[in-house]
């Protein structure tokens, strides 16, 4: 069965990068961008009400509109059920530390991004 | 002598009228000559008639001296009077008054003198013994004054320490001053009185003031200082003895001088317990030259001199300090915060595309297809240059916050016209309309290159935003409010929802337009340098139909030249 793969990230170039990491591999899971937080929040709402949520989120922390750990806030109080691995390329200490205390949060991956280590994570939690 | 004799009587008659017409003086000069004891000479009977006559000026002469008696009577109740008058007068005031012959060294005390020393009327006061009664440290300076007062003439006026028989223990003041006879001193008159209260409540006060904390200076209504504390001497550095009887003055700048006899002037018209000039900085000059700032509060004090100002003055140098440390303290603790988010947004900023670059790298290893390598060598390129710019912005930061501040009067067309010159190109392009009004405030004391900043940044920034549905029009604009300086910046342009970016569009790399060229450095360096300089930046603005911006220029003294 399919399951949706989100990846909320506003680099462009990021996403271009992503595809390209994803394109020739076997993965039959539906993979879906979003340019921001508060476009993937939406999505998450809209989800819910077919009963179709992503199997795995990631999600970048600087976004212009809902950064990341605004939309981790959101997140909680709308279903804790998510899995999310934070995929950013801060190094700041204040995130590392949030990311290990946030139930939500499965897993912290700074960038850039092994397309090993990807694929390997989209196995695991889908 | 018969009296009953009628030629006698006839002579009497008739000397008395010779004598009639003689002067009263010359009868007073006979009364002075003959006082107390006339004699009756012997006389011839051929100078019966001067006899008789001499016998009639006795009686006159007799007559005149009861006269005398009854004014000498009515001058000695007079004196009596008096002198009850004046003892009662020693009783209320209780001073006493004394008198030493300085021959026989025998003394006269009255009454209240008496009940000052409490002793007896039995006793006899003699100048040694009187020595005897007074403490031994005491009797050298008693000794000093009597002798200066006998040999040298001269009035005193001291106090000295005495032990009452019950063991109390009094403070007398004593005065006297010499009284000459045929030029030498026989006498010493004097007062004595007993101030042990008056003493003790001064002596008190002293200790007060020397114990408080301020630095007291006491004013008379000359403005002269008659009494400072140990504190003065530790703040201003002066001795106690540079100071009494100098004008206050000697403690403030010069600068101020002139001002402060007039508010002297006005204070004591008008004494009441308050601070001194409040809501000012007050400065103090020590004896070195130093100006120090103080807190001053003022009281009157009302004493048998007239009304005294006391002016309690407190040393705030280190508060000031203290509190500009503090201030200092917390501005760098937001200047460390913003830094500290500046590294994180910065490392973000080049650690995004520099990951992009490996990543890209990498595919572009692997890549076989010529279209896919164009798009990742276009995607490549695009990432240094985000790269290059996030550098460039770093290196704008870092050279703002380390320029030097030097404010200097600075004219906002001047100001304008460079921005316009630098805009120019742009200004053409977008066929912007720019108007400006700087009649309310056509300048500002403050640093020239961040004034230029401001306005560059906003100008360029309302015409970025521009919407290019209607013709783009910005409106500059200066005013003084409050003595504070405001620029602003309106533009009709795209507008910035607020409620959704509300303060974080003064924020480094918050931008919120899909709008190419928009960077995040420009609003966050004028807020950056505005609060700097206790100034700041708003912004008020409608999605759709423009924004304001409006800078308050923080207030800066001119340093003198």
């Amino acid at each position: 069965m399919e399951k949706d793969i989100w990846f909320v990230d506003d680099d462009l170039t990021f996403r271009f990068i992503i595809k390209k990491f994803l394109q020739d591999s076997t993965c039959e899971h539906r993979v879906k961008y979003f340019d921001d937080g508060d476009l993937a929040m939406l999505a998450i709402i809209n989800a819910a009400k077919t009963g179709v949520t992503p199997k795995l989120i990631f999600l970048d922390l600087n976004m212009k509109y809902l950064e990341g750990w605004q939309m981790i806030d959101l997140l909680n109080e709308f279903d804790r059920r998510l899995n999310v691995i934070i995929l950013s390329s801060s190094l700041n200490p204040k995130d590392i530390e949030r990311a290990k205390k946030e139930p939500l949060v499965k897993e912290f991956i700074s960038k850039p991004i092994d397309k090993e280590i990807i694929r390997q994570k989209i196995e695991q939690y889908c | 002598m018969s009296e009953n004799n009628p030629e006698l009587e006839a002579y009497k008659k008739l000397v008395a009228d010779t004598f009639a017409s003689f002067e009263p003086v010359f009868l007073a000069a006979v009364v002075g000559e003959f006082n107390q004891r006339i004699e009756i000479p012997e006389i011839e009977d051929e100078f019966t008639g001067l006899f008789f006559g001499i016998k009639t000026m006795t009686d006159v002469i007799n007559d005149k001296i009861a006269e005398m008696e009854l004014v000498k009577h009515q001058l000695e109740n007079l004196v009596a009077e008096r002198t009850a008058a004046l003892h009662e007068a020693q009783e209320v005031s209780g001073v006493g008054s004394w008198v030493m012959d300085t021959e026989t060294n025998e003394v006269e005390w009255s009454d209240v003198i008496y009940k000052i020393f409490g002793l007896n009327r039995d006793y006899e006061p003699k100048y040694h013994g009187f020595l005897g009664l007074v403490p031994a440290e005491e009797k050298p300076r008693i000794v000093s004054v009597v002798r200066s007062a006998v040999e040298k003439r001269e009035s005193f006026d001291f106090t000295f320490n005495f032990v009452l028989p019950n063991g109390e223990s009094r403070i007398i003041r004593g005065r006297g001053k010499p009284i000459e006879t045929n030029g030498f001193v026989t006498k010493l008159i004097g007062t004595a009185q007993d101030v042990t209260r008056e003493k003790l409540a001064e002596i008190k006060f002293r200790g007060l003031l020397e114990s408080a904390p301020d630095a007291v200076v006491i004013v008379g209504n000359d403005g002269n200082i008659q009494l400072v504390n140990r504190q003065v001497e530790n703040i201003f550095g002066y001795n106690r003895s540079e100071l009494i009887g100098k004008p206050v003055e000697i403690l403030i700048p010069d600068k101020f001088r002139g001002n402060h006899a007039g508010h002297r002037t006005s204070y004591f018209g008008n004494p009441n317990a308050r601070p001194m000039g409040a809501g000012l900085e007050l400065l103090g000059k020590r004896k070195s030259g130093e100006e120090f700032p103080v807190e001053i509060s003022l009281s009157p004090l009302e004493t048998e001199e007239g009304v005294l100002v006391s002016a309690a003055i407190r040393d705030i140098s280190e508060r000031k300090s203290q509190q500009s440390e503090l201030l200092r303290a917390r501005e760098l603790a937001a200047k460390s915060e913003e830094l500290e988010r500046f590294a994180h947004i910065t490392a973000h900023n080049i650690r995004s595309p520099a990951a992009n670059l490996s990543s890209l790298t990498k595919i572009l290893l692997e890549e076989k297809d010529p279209e896919e390598i164009e798009t990742v060598t276009y995607l490549l390129n695009d990432s240094v240059e985000v790269l290059m710019r996030t550098l460039d912005d770093v290196s704008e930061v870092l050279s703002s916050t380390s320029q030097a501040i030097n404010p200097q009067v600075v004219v906002f067309k001047e100001i304008l016209k460079d921005v316009l010159i630098e805009l120019r190109e742009v200004i053409k392009e977008t066929k912007t309309k720019i108007t400006c009004d700087f009649s309310e405030a056509n300048s500002v004391i403050y640093p020239v290159n961040h004034v230029h900043n401001i306005i560059l940044n906003l100008v360029s920034n309302a015409i970025r935003y521009r919407d290019p549905r209607r013709k783009n029009m910005v409106e500059i604009h200066s005013k003084i409010n409050d003595g504070d300086v405001f620029l602003s910046v309106k533009d009709n342009g795209l507008g910035i929802d607020l409620n959704r970016h509300g303060d974080s569009i003064f924020k480094l790399y918050k931008t919120f337009h899909t709008h190419p060229a928009s960077k995040g450095v420009g609003l966050f360096l004028i807020k950056n340098q505005l609060s700097s300089l206790h100034g700041d930046v708003q912004v008020k603005s409608v999605v759709g139909e423009g924004s304001k911006f409006t800078v308050k220029f923080g207030r800066i003294e001119l340093k003198e030249a």
